[in-house]
């Protein structure tokens, strides 16, 4: 190909700023919104299906050259700005609801040091996981799906808008006769501890179906947790006896009131806090089983900070940015600390910062790693984790423990989005680089909007959001956050759980399958429900491969099951919304 | 031997994970204080709803007196939880751990030796070897660059969607989903055979040409058959790049 040539046709459309300014107002109207979901529902939403499909119309109505790989920046931008609904919205309102007096300014640095944070870890983190370990993303599959339709050709896009139609369907028929789940355990007389429940989710078959195999591990790890642990739990007495239950004397509790105890209790006190243990466990055995690739990429970064980019390094941010995105985290971490509590001093605040850099790096790598596994994050389980450890580091500051916390939850929600962004990117051939510059530079405004609405909501006298709140916001995360902050007041930590599950997770690490600590973790973590779901989608694969092979698989099953991920996530917010705005909540 | 290291794990995972997640007696003991609050508080709730006459008034006092329990409740400091915990069921947890790590160091060496069967039955039949199919796939992209070059000539750099590029587009799909995708799935096999700096080196080529691929497909649909053309030219020189290392 000649130059002329080349030069006779216009630049490649990719890194530009309408695809960024589009992306920032996707990102800020979708922050706003869901930070107000966030509080009336105690979850939010993700929006990289929103915004490839707004960021599709936008960009083509201000230019017909516009591409599929500049709609993945706006994707990738209007995620980023987003992902702040959730890590604000989940801990901050802890601080309002406790009546405590806070400075906004540690709470901003905190949160933008957290979405910094977020996005260098990645740096070196996205060859490992997408590049070397191939890693699923089964949300980032279905976002390239989305972003390649206009190409794929019409069987194609008939099959992803069919596993759209078939997924939204579904959830809508679930959603207005009020099941969410379908209890085939009580169907066939199974007692309580055997639970046999599959939640109405093509959302979740759907990326079992993407994951196939690989997801094996997890579907083991569930039956693991709930059909081995729960009825030995239960046969062998682990349990409070009957009549230990009893609040009047001479009485038993009845056998319903004892199953749900007994179920909480292996839910709540057993099964998550050791699988939390495993999930931690389990990515540092990955860290390192796989040094010296870390290693390796790490050396590349150098290499390609040292050429100015050689070949293939300007398609990678180099290691320098990631010093300097680690030091000015940790700088915004330590001045948050010092903000947030006048009477700790400079040491603590320093080894506050530290830490939580530390193990938001940790925590990350874990959300990374799952999501990139199975597309399930355990955010809350890590925020937590994190908002334990600065409540003991800061001598049992409530207000140092949120403020700390917002900056992992914001940060470790950043690195699963961005990694999920990134294999779509992948997928559709974007440069890592141009991605990662465009969040850099504008994921932390979602910040300032997240933060801002929140102080909008709570009202100029106060009270707007909380249980009871006359609004109908009734923070349910933050609430259950000042739940947890007054048990670790009167010193109630699972320690011995976590360091259970700990050990076991580096134990897993001895296995050759990579990766094994995090999803038996993972399928602990979470309720038996997703699981089974998630195992009906990787059993359907494993068959669908040996009877079509693998050419069917890549050419029909990928955008059926994209559209199952794509129609629920779309069909659930059109859904939210539409409850809010007729008044119904949710 | 495969079949025990199996065994091994899963009687280790699942004898830890229970041993892991036994209570404590005080802790056990907190968690049924919390209980009894929670169903003092339930029958109070229904008693207020339904009226006096629901609950006598020595069953009052008593859901009353459960319910103040937890306020002064103390609970199980975290390290003195771990004690407990370790006292009561840590003997198992260690058998467990033990299991499980035997169970990992057997599966591996019995994945070590598949793997280096597999390997050298793949060598011997020549035509799976990894140094013919990286040979096949950059032959193909070379093919892609001189049909690309062609149609560039032919057609120019931007000629808009165009169904010319449709045949270089359904290549290049062909091209992913088949031979790249294919190698990308032999990954535990090439770690184990080349080791993990060496196979770090040749998949960051790989997955640079994989994605310079995909770039092209994309331009393709946006009817930019230079950015594509530039694309499989990247992608090309990827894949020189891997063939030229020392694979050993």
């Amino acid at each position: 190909m000649s130059a002329e040539e080349r030069a006779a046709a216009p630049p490649y459309r990719e890194l530009t700023l309408s695809a960024v300014l589009i992306g920032v107002l996707i990102g800020s109207v979708m922050t706003a919104a869901f930070v107000y979901i966030a509080l009336q529902l105690g979850f939010s939403l993700g929006g990289s299906t929103v915004a490839a499909i707004l960021g599709f119309g936008a960009l083509r109505g201000l230019s017909k050259q516009s591409t599929i790989i500049e709609n993945n920046i706006n994707q990738t931008v209007a995620s980023g700005v987003n992902n702040a609904s959730a890590g604000v919205t989940f801990t901050l309102p802890a601080l309002f609801l406790m009546g405590e007096n806070f400075s906004v300014w540690s709470a901003l640095l905190s949160a933008i040091a957290g979405t910094f944070l977020g996005i260098v870890i990645i740096i070196p983190l996205r060859k490992q996981m997408i590049e070397l370990e191939r890693l699923r993303f089964p949300s980032g599959i279905a976002v390239a799906s989305l972003l390649r339709s206009p190409g794929a050709g019409v069987r194609q896009a008939k099959l992803l808008l069919g596993g759209f139609a078939v997924a939204a369907l579904v959830h809508v028929c679930a959603e207005v006769i009020e099941v969410s789940a379908i209890d085939f355990g009580g169907m066939i007389s199974l007692p309580s501890y055997l639970p046999l429940v599959v939640s109405i989710s093509f959302a979740s078959v759907g990326a079992g179906l993407l994951a196939g195999g690989g997801g094996l591990p997890f579907v083991a790890g569930g039956f693991l947790a709930w059909w081995a642990i729960s009825p030995a739990a239960t046969l062998l007495g682990w349990f409070p006896e009957p009549s230990a239950l009893a609040w009047q004397p001479d009485t038993v509790a009845s056998a319903a009131e004892q199953a749900e105890i007994n179920g909480g209790l292996l839910y709540g006190q057993m099964l998550r806090p050791l699988g939390i243990g495993i999930l931690i466990g389990g990515a540092i055995s990955g860290v390192i089983a796989s040094f010296p690739a870390l290693q390796s990429a790490l050396q590349g970064l150098a290499r390609s900070a040292k050429a100015g980019g050689g070949a293939g390094g300007a398609e990678e941010l180099d290691l320098k940015t990631l010093i300097i995105g680690l030091i000015s985290a940790f700088l915004l971490l330590f001045g948050a600390a010092l903000l947030s509590a006048e009477s700790l001093s400079v040491g603590r605040c320093l080894l506050i910062a530290a830490v939580g850099l530390l193990w938001l790096i940790l925590a990350g790598l874990v959300v990374a790693q799952a999501t990139g596994m199975t597309d399930i994050s355990p955010l809350s389980g890590m925020s937590l984790i994190g908002v334990t450890l600065m409540f003991f580091l800061s001598g049992g500051d409530s207000v140092v423990a949120v403020i700390l916390g917002v900056a992992v939850c914001v940060g470790i929600g950043q690195c699963a989005d961005m990694m999920s962004d990134l294999k779509a990117g992948h997928l559709i051939g974007a440069q890592p680089r141009r991605q990662q510059l465009a969040q850099l530079a504008v994921a932390w405004i979602g910040v300032p909007v997240a933060i801002g609405v929140l102080y909008l909501l709570w009202g100029s006298e106060g009270g707007g959001f909380g249980p009871g709140a006359a609004s109908g916001l009734s923070a349910p995360q933050g609430d259950a956050l000042r739940g947890i902050l007054d048990g670790l007041r009167s010193g109630d930590a699972p320690l011995d759980k976590y360091i259970a599950g700990g050990g076991i997770g580096l134990a897993l690490g001895f296995h050759p399958v990579g990766g094994l600590g995090v999803l038996i973790g993972l399928a602990m973590y979470l309720p038996f429900e997703v699981t089974l779901t998630y195992a009906i989608g990787c059993f359907g694969a494993i068959l669908l491969q040996r009877r079509l092979g693998r050419q069917w698989m890549s050419d029909t099953l990928v955008p059926v099951a994209a559209g199952f991920i794509i129609g629920e996530a779309l069909t659930s917010i059109v859904i939210v919304i539409l409850k809010i705005s007729l008044g119904g909540g949710a | 031997m495969s079949a025990l290291a199996r065994i091994l794990l899963i009687a280790g995972v699942a004898i830890s994970a229970s041993a892991g997640a036994q209570l404590s007696a005080p802790t056990l003991e907190v968690q049924a204080t919390l209980a009894r609050a929670s169903l003092a508080e339930a029958a109070l709730a229904t008693a207020a709803r339904e009226g006096a006459k629901a609950l006598s008034t020595v069953d009052r006092a008593a859901a009353e007196a459960a319910v103040a329990a937890r306020a002064v409740l103390k609970k199980e400091p975290p390290l003195d939880r771990v004690w407990s915990w370790g006292s009561r069921a840590g003997l198992l947890f260690l058998l467990g751990l033990v299991l499980l790590i035997a169970g990992g160091l057997l599966a591996r060496r019995v994945e070590a030796a598949q793997l280096s069967e597999s390997g050298s039955e793949g060598d011997a039949e020549g035509g799976s070897s990894l140094e013919a199919q990286l040979k096949g796939i950059s032959d193909e992209v070379e093919a892609l660059c001189a049909t690309g070059d062609l149609l560039l000539a032919e057609i120019g750099g931007y000629p808009g969607p165009n169904a010319q590029l449709s045949t270089l587009q359904a290549k290049l799909s062909a091209l992913s989903a088949g031979p790249v995708a294919e190698l990308g799935e032999q990954r535990r096999r090439l770690q184990h055979k080349l080791g993990l700096r060496a196979f770090a080196t040749l998949f960051s080529e790989l997955s640079g040409a994989e994605r310079n691929l995909n770039r092209a497909w994309s331009a393709l649909t946006d009817g930019h058959l230079g950015e594509a053309q530039a694309s499989l030219e990247r992608a090309r020189d990827a894949m020189r790049r891997c063939q030229a290392l020392p694979l050993g």
